[in-house]
């Protein structure tokens, strides 16, 4: 896709976003509040997993974390909403660099499940830390609430706006990311390391430098979607299904690796979960056996089988 | 003093045997699939989940239960390789590793629902509570005995399996080079799905020993595969006796944190993992394989 | 064997070890290449030269000795460090990187290893691509590419990180006269430019054709070191790389 049709694109849709709750209930504004920061959150996994082959599954540990910085400033130090988001991305980030300095020396498969006990690690030290609340976690103060808005209308169109900002600030920047040097270093280092080594690309600064900046806007994201709840707790902030395994499944369901995977993976799993609502959790199910069903047969996921199969059938109808 | 941190050693041991049959599944279907199973505990709980029921449906003792449920887990194991796994052989592991992360939520929700979020727990008649007092303030619990004797029995057994019966040399074969094991006329994938066949017993007695020992719900299974991962990795990667070291260092530090303070226990296993990852990633027995 | 160091050398091994359990790869080995000198390097099979280059761009790692590239001791460093210091190579067997373009791959080799900034880089790309004679392939994907092309490109994408040191694994096997003839004349536009070339080849006709001096490299050690004219007629040379094998 060229730079051109790409932000032609973007242009359109945040317009639509911006008009959009004129003409939707609350409800849907909510629901598009989070479709925004689960395709966000999609988005960095498939950065750092789809091309930087750090599959990371302890990414809850950055939601959480975020989550936490972000209501502690508001709550306990009074810091005004603003630069405490900011904030909870940098607490974030500094996590992630412990973090990877430990995960890092695991290979492989051992890589991934090591940064999810690592994150269990994190959920246990809040869990028993009273400061914030131990395991019943605490909210945030009705002073930090009106920042955002007096009205809660207003406050809702003001979360909305911040979470598409995020979601179209993420994909833009994925965009451009991928065609700067670093991108094409990603994707040498993802076709063969020895040879990248060779020609003079540095892949463990710049695993470091991912993982370091994924972490810092998942926890951005993460303080967002709790200002959304008005609530913390350790075990909804540390979620492992839904702030990594769920994010994984719509990543893979989408097309691992690919840019439009995680867009096209979360319209999936959204229309999936909106339709299977009247049957709780079977919607995670689905989920599941959807994603194994497209890892065995459709390894590029839908985006790219769908876009493999439609090329072949355009081919087939017009034969040039 | 003495006795007590003797006690404090000696219970950490007994945890930590029961760890390393929890582990036990997951080290084979790395150390010969190259298989990191994510749903290893939910697996675990499946099987905890299968012995209350078919206990209390059939009105059988648990332990005649569990003969079914080593069936059930066998046959799971074995489809689950053969119909799905066997599909996802790569050398890069990321493909089995998401589909086994699938799984893992595939099986809590389903659990949930099947079984609803309450506790369980699997009472076996009152042996659970039963202990053998050693000395003034050494109690051995029959049951943590019993588990380390089975565990103890079991790695023994598996390991006999790999490294000394014909079944044990294809698994090797297809492990370590699966071209040249075919140009010997075995087939990989059948041989991956017996070798998961194994998994599965050795998942159905280990969950076997969960039910009884701890309360347990559909999503206990996370805690259970940290804990397993967690072995693992002090053990050095899928060595089956490293399995059994690891299981020992894991329990005894938890035993130890427990000494010290109860909130501690947990605590102190972590920090042990931490600081090995720290020290010496490749684990104690990390060097070699096999 | 050279006993005296030569002013204003390019590249010095010295007392290098390697062995894997038994196999001896290198035995207290040492050499120094001039400044723009094309060495080349041959020897029987299994004879560890693809494992010396490895040395030599850090793949592996000493087990004792030095290695002095473009000035700077290089043992202890990392293969991006030494590349970026000047130490480029090819693999025997090619490495491209496959989801890239030709001219990509080209490209973020001039950037990290040449550190070229972006738009320096795209016409640095064109100088490379057009003395590689690779122009046609430019925009095609390097994982598509037919093996003889992937081998040229391992030539390009080492020359596009500007070194001082070319390090060339077998990149003229399965190639036909008129093809090596075409390929000596890269080489010699590359090593005319006052780049060090190290080349292992089992072509020696190419060797012979551009070789300033030829080494020869068996159990561990250098058996014959000279003019590629009187290397071949070495009788050590004769008998254990071309002789009757008993």
């Amino acid at each position: 896709m060229h730079h051109k049709s790409f932000f032609a694109i973007i242009i359109v849709s945040v317009t639509i976003a911006i008009f959009a709750p004129m003409f939707l209930g609350r409800g849907d504004v909510r629901l598009l509040t989070e479709i925004f920061l689960v395709l966000t959150l999609a988005q960095l996994w498939n950065l750092l997993a789809g091309y930087g082959g750090l599959v990371s599954v302890g990414q809850h540990a950055f939601v959480g974390a975020g989550a936490y910085a972000f209501f502690v400033l508001c709550a306990q130090f009074g810091v005004h909403v603003a630069p405490a988001l900011l904030f909870a991305g940098f607490v974030s980030g500094c996590l992630a660099i412990g973090i990877y300095a430990l995960v890092s020396r695991l290979v492989g498969p051992y890589f991934s499940i090591g940064t999810w006990v690592v994150a269990e690690i994190v959920f246990l030290a809040v869990l028993q830390t009273n400061y914030v609340g131990g395991a019943s976690g605490f909210s945030l103060p009705l002073s930090s609430i009106r920042e955002f808005g007096a009205a809660a209308t207003t406050r809702e169109y003001v979360i909305y706006a911040t979470a598409g900002i995020m979601c179209f600030g993420v994909l833009s920047g994925n965009f451009l990311f991928l065609r700067s040097r670093f991108g094409l270093a990603l994707t040498a280092i993802r076709d063969d390391v020895a040879a990248a080594h060779s020609v003079g690309i540095n892949s463990d600064r710049i695993k470091f430098i991912l993982f370091t900046s994924v972490a810092v806007l998942t926890g951005l994201v993460g303080s967002i979607i709790f200002v959304q709840n008005l609530r913390v707790s350790p075990s909804a902030a540390f979620s492992m299904q839904e702030w990594t395994a769920t994010i994984i499944l719509i990543v893979v369901i989408g097309g691992i690796g690919r840019f439009e995977g995680p867009l096209v993976g979360a319209m999936f799993y959204f229309a999936l979960r909106e339709l299977l609502a009247p049957f709780g959790s079977v919607y995670i199910i689905v989920t599941g056996i959807v994603a194994i069903l497209i890892i065995i047969v459709f390894p590029d996921g839908l985006s790219g089988n769908i876009a493999a199969i439609s090329r072949r059938w355009l081919r087939a109808v017009r034969p040039l | 003093m003495i006795i007590s941190l003797t006690n404090a050693v000696v219970q950490g041991a007994l945890l930590g045997c029961f760890y390393a049959l929890c582990a036990a599944p997951l080290a084979i279907a790395f150390g010969i699939m190259r298989i990191v199973n994510i749903a290893t505990g939910d697996m675990l709980v499946l099987a905890a989940f299968s012995v209350l029921f078919l206990s209390s449906t059939a009105n059988i003792h648990p332990t005649l239960a569990l003969v079914g449920v080593v069936v059930l887990m066998a046959a799971l194991g074995y489809l689950l390789q053969r119909g799905i796994l066997n599909y996802t052989l790569d050398p890069d592991m990321m493909r089995p590793l998401l589909v086994t992360l699938a799984l893992s939520s595939i099986l809590q929700n389903s659990l949930l629902i099947v079984a609803s979020g309450d506790s369980r727990k699997v009472s076996i008649g009152g042996f659970e509570t039963m202990g053998l007092e050693i000395v003034n303030g050494l109690t051995i619990g029959l049951f943590p005995l019993a588990t380390a004797i089975a565990a103890s029995l079991l790695i023994w057994a598996t390991s006999h399996l790999i490294h000394r019966t014909e079944l044990g040399i294809f698994f090797r074969a297809a492990s370590d080079d699966p071209d040249i094991a075919r140009a010997f006329g075995i087939n990989e994938r059948d041989v991956f799905s017996k070798a998961f066949a194994v998994v599965g017993v050795l998942t159905a007695i280990a969950g076997a020993f969960l039910a009884v020992k701890t309360q347990f719900n559909p999503f206990s299974g996370n805690d259970r595969l940290i804990y397993a991962f967690q072995v693992v990795v002090l053990g050095g990667l899928g060595s089956l006796r490293g399995v059994f070291l690891g299981g020992l260092i894991l329990g005894v530090a938890q035993g130890l944190g427990a000494y010290f303070h109860p909130s501690l226990q947990i605590v102190m296993g972590h920090m042990v993992f931490v600081a090995v990852l720290i020290f010496r990633p490749t684990g104690f027995f990390g060097a070699k394989r096999n | 064997m050279r006993d005296t160091q030569v002013a204003g050398t390019a590249l010095s091994l010295r007392n290098v070890c390697k062995r894997f359990g038994k196999t001896i790869i290198a035995n207290d080995l040492s050499m120094d290449c001039a400044h723009g000198e094309l060495v080349g390097v041959i020897g029987p099979n299994g004879a560890g030269k693809s494992t010396l280059f490895n040395l030599i761009s850090g793949d592996i790692a000493v087990d004792s000795g030095e290695i002095e590239a473009n000035g700077q001791i290089v043992t202890a460093l990392k293969p991006f460090e030494r590349n970026r210091l000047g130490v480029a190579r090819s693999y025997q067997v090619p490495k491209p990187f496959g989801r890239m373009s030709v001219a990509e791959n080209l490209e973020v080799s001039a950037i990290f290893g040449a550190g070229l900034r972006r738009s320096d880089a795209r016409s640095w790309v064109d100088e490379v691509l057009s003395l590689s004679g690779l122009q046609a392939q430019r925009d095609l994907l390097a994982g598509s590419l037919p093996l003889l092309v992937r081998k040229r490109l391992e030539l390009a994408r080492a020359v596009a990180t500007k070194p001082a040191i070319l390090l060339l694994d077998e990149i003229a096997g399965g190639l036909t006269d008129a093809e090596v003839d075409d390929l000596v004349s890269i080489i010699r536009a590359i090593a005319s430019q006052g780049v060090t070339i190290l080349w292992v080849e089992h072509v020696l006709r190419a060797l012979t054709k551009v070789a300033d001096r030829v080494l020869v490299l068996h159990g561990g050690t250098w058996i014959a070191d000279g003019a590629p004219e009187a290397v071949m007629i070495d009788p050590e040379v004769q008998r254990i790389y071309f002789g009757a094998v008993e």
